[in-house]
């Protein structure tokens, strides 16, 4: 930046220093053409009055009127005389410029000075528009900056926010886990008591053995969810087929759904390859789809359609069980969130299928959304990017 | 929470004094960085209001609006368009493009407008993402509705900017278009870092941002 400044002062200086020395030039050559022209001048006068020679000489020299006899000859009345006899013998300024090289050393100063002008005018425009198209690329730089310690920041808050969630995953997940130890606990206890009916000891038992095992899936939630949530499973997209992947899915919770006597369709569709973890990716159907058969009538129906879209999947999953309240849609895809309808608070679950889901299909680029069934229930929309 | 956009103290009146309309009355939140949020209201909620002041599409009656902590309404009109120009990008529910450019100048033109070197890579990147990379000299007339707005998203994501603006993005679209267009538009401000705020009353469709916020008669009545 100096540099440049040092380099633009140095130019300028050597175009005003070439432009006083071409101007000083041409004025001393001016100046010698007028002395010469006064010599000759003098030369053709002192031959044609040799009498008045040192008189006119001394009017050549610039000792005119004071010196001279005649008083009427002072400067002013001198001038006016000689334009007078210029005048009356039809000598004009323009004849004087023609009649020597005199004209010619002043267009010659004329062109210098607005030349150089010229020049000066164009290099200020020039560096005026170089330095405001500089300041621009400064502020495009700093945008630049900006935008990539945007995304640092962003990365940074992502890290933190997942050590942050880790944190309050651990207090989820005991909070999850007391109720069933406490109620277990209590089990225990009273079976100890001595005075209880061989009934009551059984049925303590048969309470104490759902309890275990109600821990038992839970657990197996919770771990599959720490895995997720902390980074440790990376999902590995590959190119699999999408009916493979809900063949899995349905598979497993085909047989609940008979049991119940609901019916599980899934309408008939090409198959495509699309990237996606098919393992995973049957977890997330699975979850969707037990949900449905879960919370639905038996006699009623549960169907899978899939649509292909221009670049995604579009996976429906459509039930007439009890569907979701409104005011409940934008909590139900929450981390142990569970809804507050009876059929809810009765059925087992943790509350954190759904979230996995959402979870899960959002890191390989899909979504899921749910809207309410026209006749009842509810339809799960999920998309995969093809 | 890193906090990328705030109104403060938000407010727009229309109309005279007897028949005042309360487009946005004393409006304050937080756009959340990097998070996509809904704005859900009725029509005539005044989202769509807020929304341009978001932008600075609009000049309020009174109260700020920080970008980054940057009052924008400080800025002069000229600043404030090249400031826009650089942190948002627009989509809106008409799409927008101009119809005697292709698909591609349509993308390429708020970049062109900035003085700035288009990055052929990734505004490619961009085409095959939506899925138009084959349509790149179509004209915008040509093109079905969805297929205009993935243009359009194209052209807001093109630029990089901090934040997208969509005011009602899909609502001329068919559901399966609009779901499509949306998830689209979700996946890549969440791969490529930006903030998203989306207007919408299909509540549907907020139910996959990260925060939905509710407007009703100018205020925020649930966040």
């Amino acid at each position: 930046m100096d540099r440049r400044k040092l380099q633009r002062i140095g130019l300028c200086a050597g175009i005003l220093a070439i432009t006083l020395a071409l101007g000083f030039f041409l004025l001393h050559l001016t100046w010698g053409i007028v002395y010469r022209e006064d010599a000759r001048k003098l030369g053709i006068l002192a031959a044609e009055f040799p009498e008045n020679e040192a008189a006119i000489t001394a009017v050549f020299n610039g000792k005119t009127a004071e010196s001279s006899s005649d008083p009427a000859l002072s400067s002013p009345q001198a001038l006016s005389e000689g334009l007078r006899l210029f005048d009356k013998y039809g000598y004009t300024l323009n004849d004087s410029i023609h009649s020597g090289p005199i004209g010619t050393y002043a267009l010659a100063g004329a062109l210098i000075v607005t030349g150089t002008a010229a020049v000066t005018i164009l290099y200020l425009i020039r560096s005026a528009a170089e330095s405001k198209a500089s300041r621009t690329k400064i502020e495009r730089l700093e945008e630049e900056l900006q935008n990539s310690r945007r995304r640092f920041e962003l990365t940074e808050r992502i890290l933190r926010q997942e050590e942050q969630n880790t944190k309050s995953l651990v207090t989820d997940i005991s909070h999850q886990l007391k109720t069933p130890l406490a109620s277990l606990k209590m089990s225990y206890e009273l079976a100890d008591s001595p005075d209880l009916t061989y009934e009551e000891q059984k049925e303590f038992a048969q309470k104490e053995r759902e309890e275990v095992s109600k821990l038992e899936s839970l657990l197996g939630v919770f771990s599959q969810l720490t895995r997720l949530e902390t980074g440790m499973i990376e999902l590995h997209p590959e190119n699999a087929s999408l009916k493979e992947t809900l063949s899995r899915a349905v598979g497993s919770v085909y047989m609940k759904a008979f049991e119940k006597g609901i019916d599980l369709s899934v309408e008939e569709f090409s198959d495509v390859l699309i990237p996606h973890d098919p393992r995973w990716t049957a977890e997330v159907f699975l979850n969707v789809l037990d949900n449905a058969v879960k919370y639905s009538p038996s006699g009623s129906a549960v169907v899978i359609r899939v649509t292909e879209l221009t670049s995604y999947m579009m996976i429906e999953i459509t039930d007439q069980g009890i569907g979701v309240p409104s005011s409940e849609i934008q909590n139900i895809f929450k981390r142990f969130y569970r809804g507050n309808a009876p059929e809810v608070k009765h059925a087992e679950g943790s509350g954190v299928g759904l979230y996995l889901a959402r979870r899960i299909l959002e890191q390989q680029g899909g979504t899921i959304c749910v809207k309410p069934n026209p006749g009842g229930g509810s339809c799960f929309v999920l998309t995969l990017p093809k | 929470m890193k906090k990328i956009l705030e109104t403060q103290n938000l407010v727009k009146y229309y109309g005279s004094q007897n028949n005042v309309v309360k487009a946005v009355d004393h409006t304050s939140l937080q756009i959340e960085a990097g998070k996509f949020t809904s704005i859900v209201g009725r029509s005539g909620s005044g989202k769509s209001t807020l929304l341009h002041m978001m932008g600075g599409l609009d000049r309020p009656d009174s109260g700020k609006v920080l970008i980054e902590g940057k009052d924008i309404f400080s800025l002069k009109d000229e600043k404030l368009a090249v400031f826009r120009r650089r942190k948002i990008g627009f989509i809106f529910q008409s799409y927008n493009l101009i119809p005697s450019l292709n698909v591609w100048e349509n993308i390429v033109l708020p970049i062109g407008l900035d003085g700035r070197k288009v990055d052929q890579d990734f505004v490619r990147e961009i085409l095959a993402r939506i899925g138009m990379e084959e349509k790149i000299h179509a004209l915008p007339g040509t093109l079905s509705g969805g297929q205009q707005q993935r243009v359009a998203v194209a052209r807001a994501l093109a630029a990089r900017p901090a934040i997208i603006l969509a005011d009602e993005p899909t609502g001329n679209l068919d559901s399966k278009t609009e779901l499509e267009v949306i998830s689209m538009l979700k996946s890549c401000v969440s791969e490529y870092g930006q903030t998203l705020v989306m207007i919408t009353h299909d509540e549907t469709i907020a139910q996959m941002a990260d925060r939905i916020i509710v407007i009703e008669d100018g205020k925020v009545v649930r966040s």
